[in-house]
C-alpha cells in the first residue's frame, strides 16, 4: 500500500522537495539543503529538514546510507517513489485545473 | 514592613525574571560561543535525550555544514529551537512527569524536610515550612526519621520508573 504523504502534515511540503531532491540520486543533509534552494527557490532549515528526514525514514520512504566519517547520505525507497509519485500526481491535477480556469477567465499572466 | 521595600523588590523580579529568561534563552540559540561545537551542543539541548541519542550526531554534522555554509542566522537557530521543542512534545509521557514527581518529592522530603531541618531546629530559625519543627523533643526526630525515610523511598521509586525511560527509543 501506498503510504500518503498528506499524514506528515505540516511536513507534507518539505517531504516532497526531499523525496523530489533524491529523485535525482542519494544526497547528505546539506547537499539536500543546496539542491532544493536550487530547483525550488525554497530554503529549508536544518531543524525543519531534519524532522523531515527523520519522519520519512521512519516510514520507509527515505534510508540512510553508509558515508564518509559522520555525515550519512539519503536514498528514495521504492514506497518513497511510490509516495511521491502519487503526491506529484495529485498536484499537477490542481495546478491543471487552476491554470485552464485561469486561461479561461482571461487572467493567466 | 513597609510596603516600599515589597514593591521594589516585586518590581525587581519583574524585571529580573524576564531579563534572565531571555538571556538563557540566547544562550541556547547558541549565541555567547565562541567555536561551532559549542553553538551545535547548545543548539542540540533543544531536543530530548533519546532523540539526541538516535539522530544526534546526524543532525550535528547537519548543523555544522549549515554554519560553514554561513547560513547560520537567527531564523535557523529558531527553526531548530522549534523543531526541538516539537520533538519534547512528542516525547511527552505520564510515566515521565511521575517518574519526576516521586524524585521531586523525594528530594524534598530527604533534604530540606530531612536534613535541613533539624539543622535549622539548633539555631531556632523561623518554623515556616519545616514540618518538623512544629514538634518537639523526641518526636521531632521521628518526624526528621520519616521524612528520610520516606523520601529516600520515594526517591528509590523514582530512580526505578525513570530507568526505562532512558533507554526508551526516539521517534
Amino acid at each position: 500500500m501506498t503510504e500518503d504523504l498528506a499524514t506528515l502534515g505540516r511536513y507534507t511540503g518539505p517531504a516532497t522537495l526531499i523525496l523530489s531532491s533524491l529523485a535525482g540520486g542519494a544526497k547528505h543533509g546539506y547537499a539536500l539543503m543546496q539542491d532544493i534552494e536550487e530547483f525550488a527557490d525554497v530554503t529549508l532549515r536544518p531543524g525543519t529538514l531534519y524532522g523531515a528526514l527523520s519522519r520519512l525514514e521512519a516510514m520507509g520512504m527515505i534510508e540512510a546510507l553508509a558515508g564518509d566519517g559522520r555525515r550519512r547520505p539519503y536514498r528514495l525507497t521504492p514506497v518513497g517513489a511510490s509516495a511521491l509519485h502519487a503526491q506529484l500526481d495529485a498536484q499537477r491535477k490542481v495546478a491543471t485545473v487552476g491554470l485552464t480556469r485561469l486561461d479561461a477567465m482571461g487572467l493567466a499572466t | 514592613m513597609k510596603p516600599g521595600p515589597i514593591i521594589a523588590e516585586i518590581a525587581a523580579w519583574i524585571l529580573f525574571f524576564p531579563l534572565a529568561i531571555a538571556l538563557m534563552i540566547r544562550r541556547q540559540l547558541g549565541y555567547g560561543y565562541t567555536d561551532d561545537e559549542g553553538r551545535v551542543d547548545a543548539l542540540l539541548q533543544w531536543y530530548p535525550a533519546p532523540w539526541r541519542r538516535k539522530h544526534g550526531e546526524r543532525f550535528s554534522e547537519l548543523l555544522r555544514d549549515t554554519m560553514a555554509g554561513g547560513r547560520d542566522d537567527l531564523r535557523t537557530r529558531l527553526d531548530v529551537a522549534r523543531e526541538g521543542v516539537v520533538e519534547r512534545g512528542r516525547a511527552f509521557s505520564w510515566s515521565r512527569v511521575w517518574a519526576s514527581l516521586l524524585l521531586t518529592v523525594g528530594w524534598i522530603m530527604v533534604l530540606p524536610q530531612g536534613v535541613v531541618a533539624p539543622i535549622l531546629g539548633w539555631f531556632d530559625a523561623p518554623k515556616t515550612w519545616f514540618v518538623a519543627l512544629y514538634f518537639d523533643g523526641v518526636e521531632r526526630w521521628l518526624v526528621v526519621g520519616g521524612m528520610i525515610g520516606i523520601g529516600l523511598l520515594l526517591i528509590d521509586a523514582g530512580l526505578r520508573a525513570y530507568a526505562p525511560l532512558r533507554e526508551a527509543p526516539a521517534g
